[in-house]
Parts: C-alpha cells; sequence; structure tokens
C-alpha cells in the first residue's frame, strides 16, 4: 500500500469525511492512482443491500481529485468544475470495491481525469467518470465577506 | 429511537424535502467537508444530493410504485461552497416510458446564486 502519495495528506483519518471510510491508497504509477474501499454501511439505500449512487459519485471524485494531487508539482488547492458519472450499476453493502483514476493531462491550469469503479471480487463494472479540475483555486469560498 | 423507514444514506447526506414539489433542503454535517482548508462541501456530496433529488422529483411526479435507476449525471460546479446548508431544485425535463431527464440546480444564499447545476438521466422502471 502507499504510504506517500500527496492525496494522503488530505485523505487522512483527521479528514471530516473520509475519517470513518477504509480508504486504502494502493499504488500509483504511469499516471493511474488505484485506491480500494469497503462500501460503507451510511450510503445503504431503503432495500439494505445497494449503495446509493452517491456513493460511488462521492468516490470517484475523491480519487480523480486525488489523482490531480499526485501530479501537482506543488501542492495547492484544486476543485472539481465538472463531473460526468454514468452508472452501471450500485455498488452492495460491504462489497469491496477498486477506484482507478487515469490523469489525462493538464493545460491552462485545468486538469482532465478518467476513472472507473469494479469489484474486487470479480472485476465487474460499478461506474465511470470523466472529471475536470481547476488548480489553484481561490482560499476561501466565494461569497464569503 | 431511530427511524427504520429513512434509508442511511438519506440520513449521511442529511437532506429532506421542502415545502413545495421538486424543492430539497441539506442540513450541513462536518462529514460533508471536502476541502478542511477552505471548508468547502466535497464535490460527491453536492453530487450525491443532486442524483438523490432527481430521483425524488421522478417519485413525485410518477408516484412510488415505480422504480428508478438513476444510469448517469453530468454535473458542472459553478462556485465553491461553504459550510453551509444547500437547496436544491430539480426539475423534470422530459419523462417517457422508460426514460426520465431531470436537471438540478444547487445553491446555499441565494437561489439567483447557484453554485452547481446536475443533469440526470434515469431509467424508469413501471410495474404495470
Amino acid at each position: 500500500m502507499l504510504s506517500d502519495h500527496p492525496a494522503q495528506v488530505l485523505f487522512t483519518s483527521q479528514h471530516p469525511l473520509t475519517a470513518n471510510f477504509d480508504l486504502k491508497f494502493i499504488s500509483s504509477n504511469d499516471q493511474v492512482l488505484v485506491v480500494t474501499i469497503t462500501t460503507p454501511q451510511d450510503f445503504a439505500t431503503a432495500n439494505s443491500e445497494d449503495a446509493h449512487t452517491g456513493f460511488s459519485t462521492l468516490m470517484l471524485d475523491t480519487v480523480m481529485g486525488s489523482s490531480v494531487f499526485g501530479e501537482m508539482k506543488t501542492m495547492q488547492p484544486i476543485a472539481t468544475i465538472k463531473l460526468t458519472t454514468d452508472h452501471i450499476r450500485q455498488a452492495k453493502i460491504g462489497e469491496k470495491i477498486v477506484c482507478t483514476a487515469r490523469f489525462d493531462g493538464e493545460i491552462e491550469e485545468i486538469a482532465y481525469v478518467s476513472a472507473e469503479i469494479r469489484s474486487q471480487a470479480d472485476d465487474s463494472l460499478i461506474a465511470t467518470a470523466l472529471g475536470t479540475f481547476m488548480i489553484g483555486t481561490r482560499n476561501r469560498p466565494l461569497g464569503d465577506a | 429511537m431511530e427511524d427504520q423507514k429513512t434509508p442511511q444514506y438519506v440520513e449521511w447526506l442529511s437532506i429532506k424535502p421542502g415545502s413545495e414539489p421538486g424543492l430539497f433542503l441539506h442540513n450541513f454535517a462536518e462529514h460533508h467537508i471536502g476541502n478542511p482548508f477552505i471548508r468547502s462541501l466535497h464535490g460527491g456530496v453536492t453530487g450525491a444530493i443532486t442524483e438523490y433529488c432527481a430521483e425524488q422529483v421522478v417519485f413525485q411526479e410518477l408516484g412510488s410504485e415505480v422504480s428508478c435507476k438513476l444510469t448517469s449525471n453530468s454535473m458542472n460546479y459553478l462556485r465553491v461552497t461553504k459550510a453551509e446548508n444547500i437547496f436544491a431544485r430539480a426539475k423534470i425535463t422530459r419523462i417517457s416510458r422508460r426514460m426520465a431527464f431531470v436537471d438540478v440546480v444547487c445553491w446555499q444564499d441565494d437561489e439567483s446564486i447557484p453554485v452547481t447545476q446536475g443533469q440526470c438521466t434515469i431509467r424508469i422502471f413501471r410495474s404495470e
């Protein structure tokens, strides 16, 4: 497992969102980042077996953003500006999933990333995504005085 | 006592229908933070809110006897969010026998200053 990926500075056990998630950075080679997680109970739908598609969206945004962090020469804030997700199926609660993000390139402070989620058990496809990120954002939310 | 009828993801997202059809209210929770340095909401959280609202407005239109599968979502992140509540308005662009196309706009301070806009495609399964 990776111990020094830049995104782990952000997504540590202290991070408010991922603190309770079993997020593991597995590898980062040739601009491809691999992260695994066990689908948490928090996202159970009414039937309690499936996770809501929002969980996949959350993970894809997290892993693609992490991929951008990993490719930057200096650490700076980033912001998602576009995220397109196709949901092939819902992840099952307790299912171990593999999230793979490919950094496709950066030009004029815009980074382009593609990603997918597959089941670790049978490699079946769960979701795919394209993400676009702005590198270097304002240091506080817009609208603040 | 825990309400067994409320799905856990709805509790995690902390979202509920608003006072009119298509309007939804999100209550900020600390675990919705994506960037702790500027305390903005996680883009995946607003994405998940958008998907929830898109499904719910279809149920509001067609009733709970149909089931839905959200197949795709395309989000534009228009502004950086703050660590505060979100409002969302979902509008159905078209419903056919098998598909629904729904636009969802989210805002925080003012509906005229949206933070995200999403376009969701939903497969509908009818019982008949």
